[in-house]
């Protein structure tokens, strides 16, 4: 009896197993540089002892800055400071023509979802590595990474193509969302996050 | 089960039909508000979007003894039994129990339009057509409300967005609730002659909890047992049985 | 080796079984599904950082209190502000879409010209120099003398500081006019004017203090003064006290608010009203000594005594009961008595005006606190001589060269009534407006001026208010390259003529110069639009204080207002007894016609004034009527074998014109009540001025009001 249909059958069920898990994830998935190197540990870190809120700041009223405008930035480094090659970059390209750094976000939420970190960080207490990992100690900005189709950023699916987070911090998708306000036994409505 | 969410709320409205003029403003701060476009050139009064809509209604009479009331009516709100919420096959709107607002979400919505036969308010809409910013209008939208696009079911959330800036601005001030005067929707705030009362009618003090209890109080169909929380408020007779009745024109 | 198609199968169904064990198919359902989501007719919506602004809405001369709320400096909410120094706390509809008429697709964003004429003509985009040279050229040919006619311009917003400047031009230009169109000025208080001598002071309503506002076709809640401010009034007329009467032949808002509507019967407003005056007269109501105050109060007497009450119901529609009450409420008390204007229909004759204006003279609320009280004009350090003309007044075939400064008072007026003051090969017409309205189409020139919210206009005192008041509104939005200031255009055109007008330079240093006039005078206070602190003028070091108050939103008011001190007093100036229609020989409309009258909602009288979201009120719902609307009462479509709905041609001695029937009872029977109106949102950009429809139904008479046509109705 010929093994060759059996054979042939496996081969195509690996071949698709191959490209759906390793070509495929390649291919979704574009690079994007940022427009320039930053080095959070250096910050946050022992050397000038930052925290997260010191940057990416609340307006009176509640809202969040976000990842700071370049006058931020300006307030230390209106002239370099050190010595490194990106905070000449930083100073001569941004901070003296007074030009809006153009990071790209990794964790960019579609319009219709509203999420206020105020709630969160305020009235929860929830520190900011809870949800966004030990971003604020690495010494270089993670890869970004920018899903051809949808145009969010890789870290909102996570970086497992199979969806399973592998760290705690991982994804950014309304499941997680869903599941951490499970655990805190939040009653909730759509309306709480949709605008 | 633990509750951590803010004490239960039931906002609602009373709108003084004797003080409306019937100047619009609400119908066009609401659009600016939710980020309304403005109509296809084909639109009609029936295929429009008008998440508020002021309805003019006559006595029916005779020129001199002739009397109007116009009828700001958006979403009532209903109680608990919601026509458009039991009907939905998606389960794109839901009411709320912590504020008791009726909450569509366009975004889940497929269109199928059972919620506009049920709702005896009419106040669904459809967006029959994508919506058409005139150029350059783009960057004056409102950044709190979520835009739709064709094929989706709208309506009045209570400017659920100036709900959510209430409750970041308690937050960051550290209060346990929101402050009554910063949650305003954008009718009420833009009323020239102040004739929608807005507020929680769980909290017995309020100004709209004593005017939903006055004599002169009333809701519109009340028969159909959809206990709006959206009431109006009129000393004309006439008026008040006009709303009770169901239209034969 | 060969494959064969069975084998081909089989690795195909393996990976297809292997596909689904992949995150292929399911990802890319997510993936797509959000993709869905992305697509460009769903707009974006705007991030940045959130921050609120104090201006004014300067879309018509009310000039009510804005606070925008700016999103990376877009304005995206504007909203009233309750505490407003002027008590305007709220904003109309046009209002509150103000910050999208920049962007409305009828806006100019290049000069043009037109060339042809009639419905052939077309826009063609031309240089501005190039308009400049041609404007100078004209100007120069007439100082030459080698044209007649005169070079004119039309203010439709008198009593700014620009206006001032305008009138400057014109002292220098060789038969240089300065025109205001009708409805302009308040007409009561222009007639007052008339009728006394208040030497430099200004007349006003002070209706904080009035206890009777006797109304004939005033649109109080719609647009007259300021709405907000009246919407205030009625709100509080529990605690104030106030007693609203509205005379109008139909059931508008404002009627349907009032404590008592007269339904007048149009075109008998001046019988009514002097009609009242007969019973003030018969009862002794009015104050003793106007008896000799008044120059011609015997006249005056004799005139009204052919007007009783009885006899008047039957011409005017309004009861004797209700006459003599009416009489009887305006005289109880301070009241203010005033005379309407419609914003499409126009004002009423002069005859009209008179006896309805002449009523406050009668029962003393000339002087009198509650009444009409006197204002020092606004300082200017130079009273222009120029005086102002009425654009009825203007001599027909007059006028060479035509600017017209496209600021909006909020009013319309047909386009026959301008043509024929133009020379009669049609002039030179030069439009400063940021928009293509319907008036472009009388135009040669269109010069795109800043639209809404673009460039800093003033608020001058809204006409009515008891005192003088200077404020700006602040831009929110940048002008786009292409946008010319009015007054530098006039000045380029100025210099290239060979005229040199001081101070001719631009609009923000017109308003600069007259903050310096109000500093220098020491009079007033300025009120901080964030906190309402109050500053006088006179403690204020430099006049760097009041322009940088002014500039975050604050506003000047003057100080205490005058008490009237006149010397002359005359109840109907120049109007004569033979000016009225006895009561014996009343205007009988000829048997088929209809009243013609056109109604328009201030600032909402056509496309290009009214933000496309406005659709919401004019075309998405039944609130507000587009314009080609015609309003028939039930009993009048019925006497015409007409149904609501219907298509009808109407036709008056100006031509004809298609609408559409709605069935209103609000209507007096025997009135085509006339909507003048935008037309349905268009986004499709157009180089046609929208037509004028029915408003160029309406026929001006020799004295340049045209409130009733007579016209005849029929199915089309």
């Amino acid at each position: 009896m010929s093994l060759k249909g059996p054979i042939l059958f496996l081969c195509g069920v690996l071949a698709s197993l191959a490209i759906g898990w390793f070509a495929f994830p390649a291919a979704l998935y574009r690079t994007e540089p940022q427009p320039m190197p930053f080095n959070h540990a250096i910050h946050t870190g022992e050397q000038n002892g930052m925290t997260c809120d010191m940057c990416h700041e609340f307006t009176e009223n509640g809202s969040f800055k976000g990842i700071p405008a370049v006058t931020k930035c300006a307030d230390c480094h209106s002239a370099p400071i050190g010595s490194t090659e990106s905070e000449k970059v930083l100073v001569e390209q941004y901070v003296t023509p007074q030009k809006e750094i153009p990071w790209k976000v990794y964790s960019r939420q579609p319009d219709n979802a509203h999420f206020p970190h105020a709630v969160h960080v305020k009235k929860a207490e929830i520190t900011c590595d809870v949800c966004h990992g030990p971003h604020g100690s690495g010494s270089s900005l993670p890869e970004y990474q920018v899903n051809r189709i949808s145009g969010y950023s890789r870290d909102i699916w996570g970086k497992n193509i199979s969806g399973i987070p592998s760290q705690p911090w991982e994804g950014m998708k309304m499941d997680r969302c869903v599941r951490c306000h499970a655990e805190r036994r939040r009653d909730d409505s759509c309306i709480d996050c949709h605008k | 089960m633990e509750q951590t969410a803010q004490s239960k709320s039931q906002y609602g409205m009373v709108i003084d039909l004797d003080r409306c003029t019937g100047c619009g403003a609400c119908m066009v701060a609401c659009a600016v508000e939710n980020n309304v476009a403005p109509a296809e050139q084909k639109a009609t009064d029936r295929t429009g979007n008008t998440w508020l809509r002021v309805y003019t209604v006559t006595n029916g009479e005779e020129f001199r003894d002739l009397d109007t009331v116009f009828v700001p009516m958006g979403c009532q709100q209903c109680g608990t039994h919601t026509p458009c919420v039991s009907v939905c096959p998606q389960n794109a709107v839901e009411v709320d129990h912590a504020t008791g607002i009726v909450a569509q979400i366009p975004q889940r919505c497929l269109g199928c339009r059972y919620c506009m036969a049920a709702c005896p308010y009419h106040a669904r809409y459809f967006n029959w057509w994508d919506p058409q910013w005139p150029k350059g209008t783009e960057s004056l939208l409102n950044p709190d409300v979520a835009p739709r696009m064709r094929g989706v079911v709208e309506k009045c959330n209570f400017c659920h967005g100036r709900l959510h800036t209430a409750r970041t601005k308690a937050a960051a001030e550290g209060k346990k609730g929101i402050e009554p005067g910063d949650y305003i929707p954008a009718c009420v705030e833009s009323c020239p002659s102040q004739a929608i009362v807005f507020g929680d009618l769980a909290d017995e003090s309020s100004t709209v909890a004593q005017l939903s209890r006055s004599s002169d109080t009333f809701q519109f169909l009340p028969g159909l047992g959809t206990a709006p929380k959206v009431s109006y408020h009129s000393a004309r007779e006439w008026v008040r049985k006009m709303a009770a009745r169901v239209p034969t024109a | 080796m060969k494959i064969t198609r069975r084998e081909l199968l089989t690795f195909a169904g393996g990976s297809l079984l292997g596909a689904l064990f992949t995150p292929i198919p399911w990802k890319l359902l997510d993936d797509s599904s959000i993709w869905t989501q992305n697509w460009s007719l769903i707009p974006g919506l705007p991030r940045g950082p959130e921050t609120f602004t104090a201006t004014r809405c300067a879309l018509c001369p009310a000039g009510c209190a804005v606070r925008a709320r700016r999103i990376d400096g877009q304005p995206v909410t504007l909203a009233g502000i309750p505490t407003d120094p002027f008590k305007n706390g709220a904003l109309c509809p046009m209002g509150i879409a103000g910050h999208h008429l920049a962007f409305h697709p009828l806006r100019l964003r290049q000069p043009f010209a037109f060339t042809g004429k009639g419905p052939d003509a077309t826009l063609v985009p031309v240089g501005l120099d190039e308009i400049v040279s041609e404007v100078a050229r004209t100007i120069q040919d007439l100082s030459a003398a080698s044209m007649p006619g005169s070079i004119a311009i039309l203010d439709q917003r008198p009593g700014r500081a620009v206006s001032g400047m305008y009138r400057e031009f014109m002292g220098m230009c060789p038969q240089g006019t300065y025109i205001v169109p009708p409805g302009a000025e308040e007409p009561t208080l222009a007639t007052l004017q008339r009728l006394c001598d208040f030497n430099e002071a200004l007349p006003c309503f002070d209706l904080e203090n009035t206890g009777v506002i006797l109304s004939f076709g005033s649109d109080l809640l719609d647009g007259w003064s300021s709405p907000s401010h009246t919407a205030g009034l009625i709100r509080n007329r529990n605690q104030n006290g106030l007693n609203l009467i509205q005379a109008e032949g139909v059931k508008s808002r404002t009627a349907h608010q009032a404590n008592t509507w007269l339904p007048v019967i149009p075109g008998t407003e001046a019988a009514l009203a002097l009609s009242i005056g007969h019973v003030i007269i018969r009862d002794g109501l009015h104050p003793r000594e106007i008896e000799k105050g008044l120059s011609d109060f015997q006249t005056y007497k004799n005139l009204v005594a052919g007007f009783p009450p009885d006899a008047t119901a039957a011409v005017t529609g309004i009861a004797a009961q209700a006459i003599t009450t009416t009489a009887h409420a305006i005289a109880s008390g301070p009241s203010v008595v005033i005379a309407g204007c419609n914003p499409a229909g126009g004002p009423f004759d002069h005859a009209t005006e008179t006896a309805i204006a002449g009523l406050n003279l009668l029962v003393g609320n000339v002087g009198r606190k509650g009444g009409i009280t006197l204002r020092a004009r606004t300082p200017s350090a130079e009273a222009s001589t120029v005086p102002a003309v009425a654009l009825a007044n203007v001599p027909d075939h007059s006028i060479r060269l035509l600017f017209v400064d496209g600021a909006e008072s909020g009013n319309i007026f047909p386009a026959s009534l301008l043509r024929r003051k133009l020379t009669p090969d049609g002039g030179t017409v030069v439009l400063m407006s940021p928009y293509l309205s319907p008036r472009s189409a009388g135009a040669d020139y269109l010069i795109p001026s800043p639209a809404a919210y673009e460039s800093m206009e003033e608020i001058s005192t809204r006409s009515g208010a008891s005192r003088s008041s200077f404020a700006l509104s602040l831009p929110l939005l940048s002008q786009p390259e292409g946008t010319v200031d009015p007054v530098a255009f006039l000045a380029k055109v100025a210099e290239q003529a060979g005229l040199p007008v001081p101070g001719l330079t631009s609009s923000e240093a017109c308003l600069k110069q007259r903050a310096h006039d109000i500093w220098a005078s020491k009079r007033g206070s300025l009120t901080a639009a964030a906190d309402s602190a109050v500053t006088p003028v006179q403690g204020m070091s430099g006049e760097e204080d009041l322009w940088k108050g002014l500039s975050e939103g604050g506003c000047w008011i003057d100080g205490e207002e005058q008490r009237a001190s006149t010397t002359r007093r005359s109840i109907l100036g120049s109007i004569t007894p033979g000016h009225f229609q006895p009561l014996t020989a009343p205007v009988k409309p000829a048997p088929g016609t209809l009243k013609l009258m056109a109604f328009g909602w201030r600032n909402a009288t056509m496309t290009a004034s009214v933000a496309p979201v406005l659709s919401k009120i004019f075309q998405e719902s039944h609130l507000r009527s587009l314009g080609g609307k015609v309003h028939l009462n039930p009993s009048t479509i019925a006497a015409h074998a007409l149904v609501d709905g219907a298509r009808v041609s109407i036709s008056t001695q100006s031509g004809t014109v298609t609408a559409d029937v709605v069935a209103d009872p609000a209507i007096i029977p025997g009135v085509i009540h006339a909507i003048v109106g935008p037309s349905p949102n268009n986004a499709a950009p157009t180089d046609q001025p929208e037509a004028e429809g029915l408003l160029g139904l309406c026929v001006v008479g020799a004295d340049g009001t045209w409130r009733i046509t007579e016209a005849t109705i029929a199915r089309a």
